[in-house]
């Protein structure tokens, strides 16, 4: 449905109705945002890399294939994007704290939203880059291993293999940590 | 075993719950503005006036009349040669390691402002393209 919603529109942006574009963006902007943050650990850095990549996806539209999945081929980009951006600079991932605080959603969230959001973050940390992706698409944007190999680039096997070891080192990291998760 | 699932369980909803990161409130504005002022740098996108293949038709045209100016001011009347010495003067003006005909000064003149305004206009142009691609980048 979602897929046919975005054919419609990219259609009417072809036509020249750049307005609906907003629409796209607003729809996509966050698990774009959360991918390019997930690969390099700032939050301006993740904003403009985000921002880059709409603008190269509005250029390219008139190139993408109606039969792939709008999503699929704009967090390609992004990844992309990131990735190019993280060589460039040679970025650094920021500290936990900075990670959670800088974050405003968690400054409005109670002390144990606060606590499992701190939590998740500290978890996530011990993975790594193209790890921390897999498993944001695995889960929030619930793509399956086809979807994560053709955003990433990575075979299938090994897609396979890192959402293993991700989910392994993070059910380690909660185990050890003891988290209020169960309660 | 069992273990295992309820921890993935409990990792899936936290991501799902936690994981999702927010932008500013302003970035769909501020993407929405880079666009459409790149769609209007488009509908403004330079169009040369004299495209590539018509700048050599005319560069042709200027090498041909330049021989036949300096071949008819050196020889006079060109109806009085036959077309065979025509040819022959013709060949001579490319091959000869000397140059066999003694034009008129004033068509030489000619000559060099021709070959002076055709080159500023070339040159014109270049700038020009250059200079207006760079701007709409």
């Amino acid at each position: 449905m979602m897929h046919d919603n975005d054919t419609l529109l990219i259609s009417r942006i072809l036509n020249g109705d750049v307005s609906g574009y907003a629409v796209l963006v607003e729809q996509y902007k966050d698990l774009a945002y959360t991918i390019a943050f997930r690969i390099l650990g700032k939050r301006e850095d993740a904003e403009e890399v985000v921002q880059d990549a709409f603008v190269k996806a509005f250029r390219s539209l008139s190139s993408f294939r109606q039969h792939a999945k709008f999503s699929t081929w704009l967090y390609r980009i992004v990844y992309n994007t990131a990735i190019s951006r993280k060589r460039l600079k040679g970025l650094n991932t920021q500290s936990i704290e900075e990670l959670t605080f800088a974050d405003p959603r968690m400054e409005d969230k109670d002390d144990s939203d606060e606590d499992q959001g701190k939590m998740l973050e500290l978890a996530i940390q011990q993975l790594t880059e193209e790890e921390r992706t897999i498993v944001t698409l695995y889960y929030i944007e619930e793509s399956g291993v086809d979807e994560i190999h053709n955003i990433t680039g990575l075979s299938k096997s090994n897609v396979k293999v890192k959402l293993f070891r991700a989910r392994k080192k993070l059910q380690e990291y909660i185990r050890n940590s003891s988290l209020v998760l169960y309660s | 075993m069992n273990d295992n699932f309820m921890e993935d369980d409990v990792i899936g909803r936290l991501i799902r719950e936690e994981g999702l990161l927010s932008t500013s409130p302003d970035f769909t504005s501020r993407v929405m503005q880079l666009i459409e002022s790149s769609a209007q740098k488009k509908e403004i996108g330079f169009n040369p006036l004299i495209s590539g293949r018509t700048w050599w038709f005319i560069a042709m045209t200027v090498a041909f009349l330049l021989v036949v100016s300096i071949v008819v001011s050196a020889t006079g009347d060109p109806g009085q040669l036959s077309y065979i010495s025509k040819i022959t003067l013709l060949t001579n003006v490319f091959t000869a390691s000397h140059f066999p005909l003694k034009p008129d000064p004033g068509i030489i003149m000619l000559v060099t402002l021709l070959m002076a305004v055709v080159s500023l206009l070339l040159f014109l142009d270049f700038m020009l393209n250059n200079r207006l691609r760079g701007q709409l980048k």
